[in-house]
Protein backbone atom coordinates (compact mmCIF):
# COMPACT_ATOMS: atom_id res chain seq x y z
CA UNK A 1 0.00 0.00 0.00
CA UNK A 2 1.42 3.72 -0.93
CA UNK A 3 0.31 6.48 0.74
CA UNK A 4 1.26 10.18 -0.11
CA UNK A 5 1.57 12.45 2.93
CA UNK A 6 0.05 15.32 3.10
CA UNK A 7 -0.29 18.76 5.12
CA UNK A 8 -1.85 22.33 5.41
CA UNK A 9 -0.27 24.58 8.19
CA UNK A 10 -1.52 27.82 8.46
CA UNK A 11 1.31 30.57 6.83
CA UNK A 12 3.71 27.87 6.81
CA UNK A 13 5.45 26.49 3.56
CA UNK A 14 8.30 23.94 3.09
CA UNK A 15 7.16 21.57 5.62
CA UNK A 16 9.95 19.22 6.90
CA UNK A 17 8.12 17.98 10.09
CA UNK A 18 5.66 18.47 12.36
CA UNK A 19 4.84 16.88 16.03
CA UNK A 20 1.49 17.27 17.97
CA UNK A 21 1.22 16.39 21.21
CA UNK A 22 -1.97 16.21 23.81
CA UNK A 23 -2.75 14.38 26.83
CA UNK A 24 -5.45 14.21 30.06
CA UNK A 25 -2.85 15.67 32.10
CA UNK A 26 -0.99 18.04 30.04
CA UNK A 27 -2.50 21.56 30.09
CA UNK A 28 -2.46 22.45 27.12
CA UNK A 29 -1.84 20.48 23.57
CA UNK A 30 1.79 21.32 21.51
CA UNK A 31 2.83 21.23 18.14
CA UNK A 32 6.08 21.69 17.31
CA UNK A 33 6.62 22.70 13.42
CA UNK A 34 10.09 22.67 11.50
CA UNK A 35 9.70 24.10 8.22
CA UNK A 36 11.14 26.36 5.64
CA UNK A 37 9.77 29.05 5.47
CA UNK A 38 6.55 31.32 7.59
CA UNK A 39 4.54 34.25 7.77
CA UNK A 40 3.32 33.20 11.02
CA UNK A 41 4.40 35.83 14.32
CA UNK A 42 4.24 35.25 17.64
CA UNK A 43 0.83 35.24 18.70
CA UNK A 44 -0.46 34.24 15.37
CA UNK A 45 -3.39 31.51 15.46
CA UNK A 46 -2.77 28.60 13.53
CA UNK A 47 -4.36 25.30 12.70
CA UNK A 48 -2.38 21.90 11.56
CA UNK A 49 -3.96 19.38 9.08
CA UNK A 50 -2.45 15.95 8.86
CA UNK A 51 -2.99 12.94 6.69
CA UNK A 52 -3.23 11.60 2.72
CA UNK A 53 -3.68 13.07 -0.28
CA UNK A 54 -7.47 13.33 -0.67
CA UNK A 55 -7.80 12.53 2.85
CA UNK A 56 -6.75 15.21 5.75
CA UNK A 57 -7.88 16.56 9.03
CA UNK A 58 -7.61 19.06 12.22
CA UNK A 59 -5.95 17.91 14.72
CA UNK A 60 -4.53 21.42 16.16
CA UNK A 61 -5.76 24.90 16.62
CA UNK A 62 -3.28 27.13 19.04
CA UNK A 63 -1.33 30.20 18.89
CA UNK A 64 2.46 30.54 18.19
CA UNK A 65 4.39 30.98 21.14
CA UNK A 66 8.40 30.71 19.98
CA UNK A 67 10.04 30.96 16.81
CA UNK A 68 13.52 29.64 16.53
CA UNK A 69 15.50 30.66 13.47
CA UNK A 70 18.55 28.11 12.83
CA UNK A 71 21.92 28.61 10.72
CA UNK A 72 23.18 27.36 8.91
CA UNK A 73 19.64 25.18 8.16
CA UNK A 74 17.83 28.15 7.25
CA UNK A 75 14.95 26.52 9.33
CA UNK A 76 12.11 27.25 11.80
CA UNK A 77 11.20 25.95 14.26
CA UNK A 78 7.77 27.53 15.39
CA UNK A 79 6.34 25.79 18.86
CA UNK A 80 2.75 26.89 19.53
CA UNK A 81 -0.01 25.57 22.25
CA UNK A 82 -3.75 24.86 22.30
CA UNK A 83 -6.25 27.76 23.39
CA UNK A 84 -5.97 27.10 27.13
CA UNK A 85 -2.52 29.10 27.00
CA UNK A 86 -5.12 31.67 27.09
CA UNK A 87 -6.14 31.08 30.44
CA UNK A 88 -2.87 29.69 31.39
CA UNK A 89 -1.36 33.26 30.33
CA UNK A 90 -4.28 35.19 31.83
CA UNK A 91 -3.70 35.67 35.76
CA UNK A 92 -6.07 37.51 37.85
CA UNK A 93 -5.21 40.37 40.04
CA UNK A 94 -8.01 42.89 41.23
CA UNK A 95 -6.42 46.34 41.14
CA UNK A 96 -7.95 47.16 44.54
CA UNK A 97 -6.62 44.29 46.56
CA UNK A 98 -9.77 44.74 49.08
CA UNK A 99 -12.08 44.05 46.01
CA UNK A 100 -11.55 41.55 44.05
CA UNK A 101 -13.59 39.26 41.95
CA UNK A 102 -16.15 37.35 43.55
CA UNK A 103 -19.07 35.28 42.97
CA UNK A 104 -21.94 34.03 45.23
CA UNK A 105 -24.32 30.90 45.14
CA UNK A 106 -22.66 29.80 41.56
CA UNK A 107 -22.85 27.12 40.13
CA UNK A 108 -19.32 24.76 39.38
CA UNK A 109 -20.09 25.09 35.50
CA UNK A 110 -20.92 28.33 35.56
CA UNK A 111 -17.96 30.02 37.32
CA UNK A 112 -15.75 27.75 35.27
CA UNK A 113 -17.28 29.75 32.30
CA UNK A 114 -17.33 33.31 33.92
CA UNK A 115 -13.28 32.36 34.45
CA UNK A 116 -12.96 31.04 31.25
CA UNK A 117 -14.55 34.15 29.80
CA UNK A 118 -12.53 36.49 31.95
CA UNK A 119 -9.21 34.99 30.04
CA UNK A 120 -11.20 35.72 26.57
CA UNK A 121 -12.02 31.92 26.03
CA UNK A 122 -15.93 32.30 25.58
CA UNK A 123 -16.44 29.49 23.15
CA UNK A 124 -16.92 26.98 26.13
CA UNK A 125 -18.82 23.55 26.53
CA UNK A 126 -19.91 21.52 29.64
CA UNK A 127 -21.33 19.09 31.46
CA UNK A 128 -23.81 19.76 34.66
CA UNK A 129 -22.21 19.49 37.95
CA UNK A 130 -24.90 19.79 40.58
CA UNK A 131 -22.13 21.72 42.68
CA UNK A 132 -22.65 25.11 44.16
CA UNK A 133 -20.25 27.39 45.36
CA UNK A 134 -20.15 30.97 47.26
CA UNK A 135 -23.25 29.21 49.40
CA UNK A 136 -22.37 30.76 52.79
CA UNK A 137 -19.75 33.29 51.93
CA UNK A 138 -18.46 34.77 48.17
CA UNK A 139 -15.58 32.69 47.07
CA UNK A 140 -13.04 35.22 45.59
CA UNK A 141 -10.87 35.20 42.69
CA UNK A 142 -7.58 36.75 42.84
CA UNK A 143 -3.63 36.00 42.19
CA UNK A 144 -4.47 32.99 40.57
CA UNK A 145 -4.23 32.10 36.70
CA UNK A 146 -7.61 31.93 34.88
CA UNK A 147 -6.18 27.78 34.35
CA UNK A 148 -5.08 27.11 37.71
CA UNK A 149 -8.15 28.18 39.42
CA UNK A 150 -10.19 26.37 36.90
CA UNK A 151 -8.54 23.45 37.07
CA UNK A 152 -8.76 23.55 40.92
CA UNK A 153 -12.56 23.32 40.55
CA UNK A 154 -12.37 20.70 38.09
CA UNK A 155 -9.92 18.72 40.48
CA UNK A 156 -12.59 19.58 42.90
CA UNK A 157 -15.21 17.46 41.58
CA UNK A 158 -12.80 14.70 39.38
CA UNK A 159 -14.32 16.41 36.15
CA UNK A 160 -11.54 18.01 33.52
CA UNK A 161 -10.79 20.79 31.61
CA UNK A 162 -8.89 21.00 28.11
CA UNK A 163 -9.15 22.44 25.14
CA UNK A 164 -10.02 20.43 21.92
CA UNK A 165 -8.32 20.80 18.41
CA UNK A 166 -10.66 23.72 17.02
CA UNK A 167 -10.27 25.92 20.18
CA UNK A 168 -13.17 25.36 22.26
CA UNK A 169 -12.57 25.05 26.01
CA UNK A 170 -14.84 22.36 28.20
CA UNK A 171 -15.35 21.59 31.80
CA UNK A 172 -16.83 17.78 31.97
CA UNK A 173 -17.40 14.51 33.91
CA UNK A 174 -14.40 12.92 32.13
CA UNK A 175 -12.01 10.46 34.27
CA UNK A 176 -8.78 9.38 32.54
CA UNK A 177 -10.17 6.02 31.66
CA UNK A 178 -13.22 3.93 30.56
CA UNK A 179 -16.46 4.92 32.10
CA UNK A 180 -19.80 3.46 32.16
CA UNK A 181 -21.92 4.76 29.04
CA UNK A 182 -18.11 5.42 26.76
CA UNK A 183 -18.86 4.05 23.28
CA UNK A 184 -15.74 3.07 20.97
CA UNK A 185 -15.22 5.61 17.85
CA UNK A 186 -12.56 3.39 16.14
CA UNK A 187 -10.66 0.59 16.31
CA UNK A 188 -7.50 0.87 16.23
CA UNK A 189 -5.56 -1.58 13.08
CA UNK A 190 -1.93 -0.97 11.57
CA UNK A 191 -0.14 -1.36 14.48
CA UNK A 192 3.41 -0.91 14.50
CA UNK A 193 4.67 -1.37 18.28
CA UNK A 194 2.33 -2.26 21.41
CA UNK A 195 3.04 -2.08 25.11
CA UNK A 196 1.07 -3.28 27.87
CA UNK A 197 1.64 -2.15 31.41
CA UNK A 198 -0.50 -2.42 34.96
CA UNK A 199 0.92 -0.30 38.12
CA UNK A 200 -0.62 0.66 41.42
CA UNK A 201 1.97 3.53 41.37
CA UNK A 202 -1.24 5.97 40.94
CA UNK A 203 -3.59 4.06 42.66
CA UNK A 204 -4.95 6.64 46.08
CA UNK A 205 -7.51 4.71 47.96
CA UNK A 206 -7.71 7.35 51.20
CA UNK A 207 -8.70 10.63 50.13
CA UNK A 208 -8.79 13.69 52.86
CA UNK A 209 -10.76 16.80 52.21
CA UNK A 210 -10.18 20.05 54.07
CA UNK A 211 -12.77 23.10 53.52
CA UNK A 212 -13.06 26.18 54.86
CA UNK A 213 -13.15 26.26 59.17
CA UNK A 214 -14.26 23.69 60.36
CA UNK A 215 -15.70 21.72 56.96
CA UNK A 216 -13.85 18.38 56.03
CA UNK A 217 -14.74 14.75 54.61
CA UNK A 218 -12.65 11.51 54.25
CA UNK A 219 -13.45 8.80 51.67
CA UNK A 220 -11.51 5.56 51.78
CA UNK A 221 -11.89 1.53 50.52
CA UNK A 222 -9.28 -1.09 51.07
CA UNK A 223 -7.78 -2.04 47.56
CA UNK A 224 -6.91 -5.61 46.67
CA UNK A 225 -3.66 -4.35 45.12
CA UNK A 226 -2.21 -3.44 48.95
CA UNK A 227 -1.68 -5.03 51.83
CA UNK A 228 -4.40 -5.40 54.24
CA UNK A 229 -5.38 -2.32 56.05
CA UNK A 230 -3.09 0.38 54.23
CA UNK A 231 -4.09 3.33 52.53
CA UNK A 232 -2.16 5.66 49.79
CA UNK A 233 -3.93 8.82 50.84
CA UNK A 234 -4.36 12.41 48.67
CA UNK A 235 -5.17 15.00 49.86
CA UNK A 236 -7.56 18.28 48.44
CA UNK A 237 -7.38 20.97 50.60
CA UNK A 238 -9.30 25.07 49.75
CA UNK A 239 -11.22 27.55 51.13
CA UNK A 240 -13.51 27.53 48.59
CA UNK A 241 -15.30 23.99 49.88
CA UNK A 242 -17.87 25.79 52.42
CA UNK A 243 -20.09 22.82 52.56
CA UNK A 244 -19.51 19.29 54.69
CA UNK A 245 -21.66 17.83 52.14
CA UNK A 246 -19.73 19.25 49.23
CA UNK A 247 -16.58 17.91 50.82
CA UNK A 248 -17.70 14.44 51.24
CA UNK A 249 -18.95 14.48 47.69
CA UNK A 250 -15.40 15.58 46.36
CA UNK A 251 -13.91 12.97 48.40
CA UNK A 252 -16.46 10.05 47.06
CA UNK A 253 -15.67 11.13 43.81
CA UNK A 254 -11.97 11.62 43.96
CA UNK A 255 -11.74 8.25 45.51
CA UNK A 256 -13.81 6.45 42.74
CA UNK A 257 -10.96 8.17 40.36
CA UNK A 258 -8.78 7.25 42.26
CA UNK A 259 -8.60 4.15 43.96
CA UNK A 260 -8.04 2.12 40.51
CA UNK A 261 -5.08 -0.03 39.10
CA UNK A 262 -4.04 1.72 36.12
CA UNK A 263 -4.06 -0.45 33.15
CA UNK A 264 -1.88 1.26 30.10
CA UNK A 265 -1.11 0.17 26.73
CA UNK A 266 1.30 2.13 24.43
CA UNK A 267 0.86 1.79 20.75
CA UNK A 268 1.78 3.04 17.66
CA UNK A 269 0.14 3.10 14.81
CA UNK A 270 0.19 4.30 11.07
CA UNK A 271 -0.66 8.27 11.26
CA UNK A 272 -4.97 8.52 11.36
CA UNK A 273 -5.64 12.30 11.77
CA UNK A 274 -9.34 11.28 13.56
CA UNK A 275 -7.83 9.75 16.38
CA UNK A 276 -7.55 12.57 19.41
CA UNK A 277 -6.77 12.62 23.05
CA UNK A 278 -10.10 12.18 25.46
CA UNK A 279 -11.35 9.24 22.69
CA UNK A 280 -12.81 6.07 23.28
CA UNK A 281 -11.32 3.47 21.09
CA UNK A 282 -11.45 -0.60 20.53
CA UNK A 283 -7.89 -1.89 20.71
CA UNK A 284 -7.65 -6.22 20.60
CA UNK A 285 -4.38 -7.22 20.29
CA UNK A 286 -3.32 -11.13 21.07
CA UNK A 287 0.31 -10.68 22.00
CA UNK A 288 -0.09 -8.84 24.65
CA UNK A 289 -3.65 -9.92 25.80
CA UNK A 290 -4.84 -5.84 25.65
CA UNK A 291 -8.33 -5.97 24.67
CA UNK A 292 -11.81 -4.16 24.52
CA UNK A 293 -12.37 -0.37 24.69
CA UNK A 294 -9.82 2.05 25.72
CA UNK A 295 -9.21 5.60 26.59
CA UNK A 296 -6.64 7.76 24.43
CA UNK A 297 -4.65 9.44 27.85
CA UNK A 298 -1.78 10.73 25.52
CA UNK A 299 -1.34 11.09 21.55
CA UNK A 300 1.16 12.15 19.52
CA UNK A 301 0.77 12.58 15.52
CA UNK A 302 4.49 12.67 14.05
CA UNK A 303 4.49 13.87 10.45
CA UNK A 304 7.92 13.78 8.58
CA UNK A 305 10.56 11.76 6.26
CA UNK A 306 10.40 8.83 8.51
CA UNK A 307 6.62 8.61 7.44
CA UNK A 308 3.07 9.92 9.31
CA UNK A 309 2.63 8.08 12.89
CA UNK A 310 0.27 8.28 15.90
CA UNK A 311 1.64 7.07 18.70
CA UNK A 312 -0.78 6.76 21.89
CA UNK A 313 -1.19 5.91 25.53
CA UNK A 314 -4.38 3.96 25.80
CA UNK A 315 -6.26 3.76 29.70
CA UNK A 316 -8.72 1.18 30.73
CA UNK B 1 32.42 19.05 -25.44
CA UNK B 2 30.90 20.27 -22.09
CA UNK B 3 31.46 23.68 -20.32
CA UNK B 4 30.19 24.20 -16.97
CA UNK B 5 30.35 28.32 -16.56
CA UNK B 6 32.08 28.83 -20.18
CA UNK B 7 34.83 26.26 -18.76
CA UNK B 8 35.53 23.63 -21.01
CA UNK B 9 34.89 19.95 -19.74
CA UNK B 10 36.35 17.10 -22.26
CA UNK B 11 33.33 14.83 -20.47
CA UNK B 12 33.88 11.42 -20.05
CA UNK B 13 30.27 10.29 -18.07
CA UNK B 14 27.19 12.00 -17.21
CA UNK B 15 25.01 11.02 -14.36
CA UNK B 16 21.44 11.61 -13.68
CA UNK B 17 20.19 10.75 -10.24
CA UNK B 18 16.74 11.14 -8.40
CA UNK B 19 15.68 9.99 -4.95
CA UNK B 20 12.03 9.80 -3.51
CA UNK B 21 11.61 10.15 0.22
CA UNK B 22 9.87 6.95 0.62
CA UNK B 23 9.51 5.67 4.64
CA UNK B 24 8.28 1.66 5.49
CA UNK B 25 5.60 0.56 8.35
CA UNK B 26 5.39 -2.76 9.31
CA UNK B 27 2.16 -3.20 10.94
CA UNK B 28 1.59 -6.06 13.16
CA UNK B 29 0.38 -9.13 11.10
CA UNK B 30 2.17 -7.99 8.14
CA UNK B 31 2.54 -6.23 5.01
CA UNK B 32 4.41 -2.96 4.23
CA UNK B 33 2.65 0.41 4.06
CA UNK B 34 4.88 2.99 2.06
CA UNK B 35 4.55 6.91 2.99
CA UNK B 36 5.80 9.32 0.40
CA UNK B 37 6.85 12.18 1.77
CA UNK B 38 8.47 13.86 -0.84
CA UNK B 39 11.57 13.61 -3.43
CA UNK B 40 14.71 14.66 -3.71
CA UNK B 41 15.69 17.30 -7.06
CA UNK B 42 17.97 15.77 -9.57
CA UNK B 43 21.26 15.59 -9.03
CA UNK B 44 24.08 15.66 -12.09
CA UNK B 45 27.14 13.66 -11.67
CA UNK B 46 30.08 15.09 -14.14
CA UNK B 47 33.31 13.43 -14.96
CA UNK B 48 35.68 14.41 -17.47
CA UNK B 49 39.01 16.25 -18.24
CA UNK B 50 40.39 19.29 -17.66
CA UNK B 51 43.04 20.95 -19.66
CA UNK B 52 45.39 23.88 -18.10
CA UNK B 53 45.98 25.85 -14.38
CA UNK B 54 43.63 28.30 -15.84
CA UNK B 55 40.46 26.32 -16.19
CA UNK B 56 41.19 23.84 -13.61
CA UNK B 57 41.36 27.11 -11.01
CA UNK B 58 38.30 28.31 -12.23
CA UNK B 59 36.72 25.28 -11.65
CA UNK B 60 37.75 24.63 -8.35
CA UNK B 61 36.59 28.18 -7.43
CA UNK B 62 33.18 27.58 -8.16
CA UNK B 63 32.34 25.77 -5.11
CA UNK B 64 32.82 28.08 -2.71
CA UNK B 65 30.49 31.35 -3.37
CA UNK B 66 27.28 29.70 -2.75
CA UNK B 67 26.21 30.98 -6.66
CA UNK B 68 24.93 28.75 -9.32
CA UNK B 69 25.92 28.12 -12.68
CA UNK B 70 25.30 27.31 -16.63
CA UNK B 71 25.67 23.51 -17.51
CA UNK B 72 25.53 23.62 -21.14
CA UNK B 73 26.63 19.92 -23.15
CA UNK B 74 26.21 18.50 -26.93
CA UNK B 75 22.34 18.51 -26.55
CA UNK B 76 22.57 22.51 -25.15
CA UNK B 77 22.21 24.17 -22.30
CA UNK B 78 21.06 21.44 -19.17
CA UNK B 79 20.27 24.18 -16.68
CA UNK B 80 21.50 26.14 -13.40
CA UNK B 81 23.49 23.95 -11.26
CA UNK B 82 25.23 24.25 -7.66
CA UNK B 83 28.32 23.04 -6.85
CA UNK B 84 27.76 20.26 -4.14
CA UNK B 85 31.22 18.80 -4.27
CA UNK B 86 34.27 18.50 -6.69
CA UNK B 87 37.50 16.28 -6.87
CA UNK B 88 40.34 16.67 -8.96
CA UNK B 89 43.43 14.49 -9.74
CA UNK B 90 46.22 15.41 -12.09
CA UNK B 91 47.82 13.69 -14.74
CA UNK B 92 50.92 12.20 -14.64
CA UNK B 93 51.91 12.99 -18.36
CA UNK B 94 54.18 15.24 -19.62
CA UNK B 95 52.29 16.19 -23.08
CA UNK B 96 48.74 16.62 -24.45
CA UNK B 97 47.17 17.19 -27.69
CA UNK B 98 43.21 17.67 -26.67
CA UNK B 99 43.58 21.55 -26.74
CA UNK B 100 45.30 23.21 -29.62
CA UNK B 101 45.51 26.43 -28.04
CA UNK B 102 48.13 25.30 -25.43
CA UNK B 103 51.26 23.89 -25.38
CA UNK B 104 51.67 20.41 -25.74
CA UNK B 105 54.49 20.30 -23.54
CA UNK B 106 54.04 21.31 -20.07
CA UNK B 107 50.10 21.65 -19.72
CA UNK B 108 48.95 19.59 -16.72
CA UNK B 109 45.54 17.14 -17.60
CA UNK B 110 43.17 17.22 -14.63
CA UNK B 111 40.57 14.51 -14.06
CA UNK B 112 37.40 15.98 -12.74
CA UNK B 113 34.18 14.88 -10.86
CA UNK B 114 31.67 16.77 -9.87
CA UNK B 115 28.39 16.18 -7.94
CA UNK B 116 25.66 19.35 -9.22
CA UNK B 117 22.58 20.12 -7.65
CA UNK B 118 20.14 22.06 -9.83
CA UNK B 119 18.89 25.45 -9.06
CA UNK B 120 15.23 25.26 -9.07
Amino acid sequence: MFKKLAATITGCTGLLRVTVQDSHVSNTAQAVIECNATTLDIGDSLTVDLGYEGDTGQVFFGYVKMIERKAPDGQYVITCQDAMTRAIDYYIASSNPDAPLSYSNIKAEDLVENIFAEAGLTNYGNDVSNFTFGVVSPVEVNLVSAYDWNKQIADILAFHIYADQTGKVWFVDRRPYVMVGDTSVATITTKTQLAYTQSERDLRNRVVVYGSSGIYAEASDSSPYLPAGFYKTVVIATSIIQDVGVAQDAADFNLEQFNRLTKQVSVSMEGDHTFAARQVVTLNDTFTGASGTWYIFGIEHAFGPDGYLTNMTLRQ
Amino acid sequence: MWTFNGVRIYTQAVDQNGDQIISELNPIGGGSIYHNFGYEDEKVGIAGVVVGETDKDSLLALYKTGLSYTLSGDLGVMGDFFVKNIKTKRRLIDRQTIRSDLPTVGTPVYDFSFELLEDV
